[in-house]
């Protein structure tokens, strides 16, 4: 299953904190995706995702603003 | 060569190359202009001149002592260097508000940090971060305020914000 969780214009940590409630009710497989138009917000993410070894891929779709792809992997 | 090139240009910048610029940068300034690097001071007088325009204060700054102050030039250039480094990552957009709520906290917060920058004699740059570098004891206090209050504020965010 993919998501799609709405962070724009939100600064970290709430996007984080959104992200891990969504993590918590999605099953193990399943595909997390955000968009953010704050670098900072994409950055904290990443870092974040990173640290609780969850695969992140981030891209820049257009300019200034950014897709997070987070697979969940384990609880 | 051209991959660093384009990270120094586009970011994300290691935290640790931010910080020794900023580090670096600030002594730039205090052997500059012989005092620590500030930011809600001028703001204050530029505020003051304002509300004498409008009538609201007694007391006058003329705008060409504004000029000639340096804090002036700092800080325009805060702001000059930040839109410069969006428009050389082209990620420079227009963002307009999503949410009323957001709005309200950046303003109820803009007003907050503001007073309280000034009834503090200082923000957390010339509060802090250069109250500590001066081993003025005034900065230590700042810290532990600052941990309070961040506290605080994050026990509001989630109530209210998230």
């Amino acid at each position: 299953m993919e998501y799609y969780l709405d962070i724009w214009g939100e600064m970290c940590p709430i996007p984080i904190i959104k992200s891990q409630r969504q993590l918590k009710v999605m099953a193990i497989g399943d595909i997390l995706v955000l968009e953010t138009e704050h670098s900072c917000t994409a950055r904290g993410l990443v870092v974040w995702a990173q640290k609780q070894g969850y695969p992140i891929s981030e891209s820049e779709v257009a300019a200034g603003i950014w897709r997070l792809t987070i697979t969940k992997v384990h609880d | 060569m051209k991959e660093n090139w384009r990270t120094a240009v586009h970011g994300p910048w290691p935290y640790w190359v931010g910080a020794m610029v900023l580090g670096g940068l600030n002594i730039l300034v205090l052997l500059v202009r012989k005092r620590p690097w500030g930011v809600t001071t001028n703001l204050q007088d530029w505020s003051v001149w304002f509300a004498h325009l409008l009538g609201l204060a007694s007391e006058r700054i003329p705008v060409s002592q504004l000029l000639l102050a340096e804090g002036t030039y700092l800080n325009l250039g805060v702001v000059l260097g930040a839109l410069w480094a969006a428009l050389a990552a082209s990620q420079w957009r227009f963002r307009p508000l999503r949410q009323r709520k957001f709005g309200f906290s950046a303003l109820i917060g803009g007003l907050f940090l503001g007073y309280g920058a000034r009834i503090a004699y200082g923000c957390n740059v010339g509060g802090l971060l250069n109250g500590i570098a001066s081993s003025s004891l005034t900065g230590w206090v700042f810290a532990l305020a600052v941990f309070l209050g961040t506290w605080i504020g994050a026990k509001i965010l989630l109530k209210f914000l998230v």
